[in-house]
């Protein structure tokens, strides 16, 4: 920790986002990342980014952000976890590499005032507690809060397939601690608490964008019907899925892809 | 504004504002009221004690007739004197509404200095809070002290159409005179951090709070506005500023044995009340006051200067 030459980290406590070395490796090398679509990424101005979730310890956040800044230039925010910021370090290092608290007034300032990239798993926790069976197989995606944000922000929703991520770390069972829903993964019982969420089922990551979801023009309400924020909510879980079906059609092999 | 009357005299925030108004062009009696009033003048400023008696207090802002009252005697921890529990500070706040509320008084604007302490500082919290944000939900203590102060001065507002009430939730205040959990932080000779986090803090400079509720005053602003000196710093930054050393602590309480010596030691120590700060920041959105037309003096750094002690530059450099 050299304060030194640490890079000022923005407001939201940002700093170079999730371009390190190891992560490259597992990007490049471990995971061997493809992406598809990449054109369907704006550019400029606020996008919401929303992708399917699983994993223990997610790289699919990582991924994501990492693909798309080498491509676009442009840095990725990820919707987290409040609980994540609790931890010493964790938060830290989350908010270093663009881990935002998910509350929808930061979502709203990040696409709104600055303009950004925002990414959003609206499985939420159900994401990384689902069984193998249900992989690829997308949960319920909230109260379609993400939708209300994006129309709220003015701002197009960009759907994003993800296949591999959910093989990495496969959850055997989950456990109840503190009122939170926990998953035990395979990789944690096999190889203990330290080494099972860093060392990953090597599975081939192929990551689709999807064409950009445009709203009517926000009309500055206050609140949408909950009724149209479930139905495009809805349809965006649809397609997402329909891609996932499409490319595990295709898929050979987990490793191999 | 030509009549104003200001509560909560000798705390260093009314004091600073007394001084302030003294020289505002239009303004001809400037009243201040300290329960506990040593003295009759305080600044060159007239001080009566608030009257216990209903029609007494209406009687005293017919004189004149007061037409502004700017309230600073509610938020405890940011003006100096933690003597007065706060609970009294809420009964002396709706005193003030009732006579406004009811007197046939001639007062149209009714500033309350309120605190940023009645938003929660949290994980779940956002990164800024707004005005129409959630409120911390405590059933005890300065937040739930504060909610009941401002739901009155609401009610008030409400019953009374042609009375303005601002009210203005003051950031972490800093300067000379004040104490408060957040100069004994930045006090410190060494300053303590907590390991592992490193939250966005943001301060207002007295000047910035004094010219804030002088504005809301004179533009008889109704509503509640979030009061803070330009942008948010992070604890490391602050550090950085101010070239003095750090040491990482736990995210524990100083457990109350300790803490006088702790004190008087100077040893690196949280201030009371400053450990959820510490780990997850507080920030405040000031967008709404800025797009009324205010605009702060100071920013983050200009705050910290105030802790600078002369010859520090020398130490640091």
């Amino acid at each position: 920790m050299s304060p030194a030459n640490r890079p000022t980290p923005d407001r939201w406590g940002r700093t170079v986002g999730v371009d390190n070395a190891p992560f490259r490796f597992l990007y490049e090398r471990w995971f061997r990342v493809e992406w598809e679509g990449l054109e369907h990424v704006p550019r400029r101005g606020g996008a919401l980014l929303v992708a399917n979730h699983a994993g223990m310890m997610p790289v699919d956040g990582g991924i994501v952000s990492l693909g798309i800044q080498d491509e676009t230039a442009r840095p990725v925010y990820s919707l987290a976890h409040h609980g994540f910021f609790r931890f010493p370090f964790l938060g830290r290092m989350l908010a270093a590499t663009g881990g935002v608290v998910g509350h929808p007034d930061n979502a709203h300032r990040l696409l709104t005032e600055d303009k950004q990239l925002v990414l959003v798993f609206p499985e939420g926790q159900k994401g990384p507690t689902k069984s193998p069976r249900h992989r690829y197989r997308l949960q319920r995606f909230g109260r379609g809060g993400f939708v209300e944000t994006a129309m709220r922000a003015g701002v197009p929703i960009v759907p994003i397939a993800l296949m591999g991520t959910e093989d990495t770390t496969p959850t055997v069972t989950t456990f109840r601690v503190a009122g939170q829903e926990v998953p035990l993964t395979l990789n944690t019982l096999l190889l203990g608490p330290i080494l099972g969420p860093v060392l990953q089922v090597p599975a081939k990551i192929r990551a689709r964008v999807l064409p950009p979801v445009h709203f009517e023009p926000g009309n500055g309400e206050a609140s949408y019907p909950k009724s149209l924020l479930m139905d495009h909510a809805e349809a965006i879980r649809h397609q997402i899925q329909l891609e996932l079906d499409h490319m595990l059609q295709r898929r050979e092999s987990v490793v191999r892809g | 504004m030509k009549n104003i009357l200001v509560t909560g005299a000798s705390t260093p925030l009314a004091r600073a504002l007394l001084v302030w108004l003294r020289r505002v062009d239009g303004v001809e009696h400037l009243v201040g009221v300290e329960p506990h009033a040593t003295s009759n003048w305080i600044d060159g400023v007239e001080l009566v004690a608030l009257p216990a008696d209903h029609q007494d207090l209406v009687q005293l802002l017919c004189q004149f007739p007061i037409d502004t009252v700017i309230h600073c005697d509610l938020a405890p921890d940011r003006n100096g004197s933690r003597e007065t529990p706060h609970e009294a500070r809420v009964v002396e706040t709706m005193r003030i509404g009732a006579a406004l509320a009811h007197g046939d008084t001639s007062v149209r604007s009714w500033v309350l200095a309120s605190s940023s302490d009645v938003y929660p500082v949290s994980s779940h919290a956002p990164l800024l809070h707004r005005e129409s944000g959630d409120l911390d939900a405590s059933e005890t203590g300065l937040a739930a002290s504060l909610r009941e102060a401002e739901d009155y001065a609401r009610d008030v507002a409400t019953r009374r159409p042609h009375l303005n009430v601002a009210v203005m939730r003051l950031q972490q205040l800093v300067g000379e005179a004040v104490r408060s959990p957040m100069t004994a932080l930045l006090r410190q000779p060494v300053l303590p951090r907590l390991a592992g986090f490193d939250p966005p803090i943001q301060m207002l400079a007295i000047r910035d709070a004094v010219r804030a509720l002088s504005f809301a005053a004179r533009l008889e602003l109704a509503g509640v506005y979030n009061v803070a000196s330009v942008g948010t710093t992070r604890m490391s930054e602050a550090i950085r500023t101010l070239g003095r050393l750090s040491v990482p602590l736990l995210p524990l309480e100083t457990p109350p044995v300790l803490r006088g010596w702790v004190r008087r030691l100077r040893a690196p120590h949280v201030p009371d009340g400053m450990l959820p700060t510490l780990r997850y920041g507080h920030a405040l959105d000031t967008g709404k006051l800025a797009a009324a037309g205010f605009d702060p003096e100071y920013d983050q750094a200009a705050c910290l200067e105030l802790f600078r002690k002369p010859g520090d530059d020398d130490a640091s450099a």
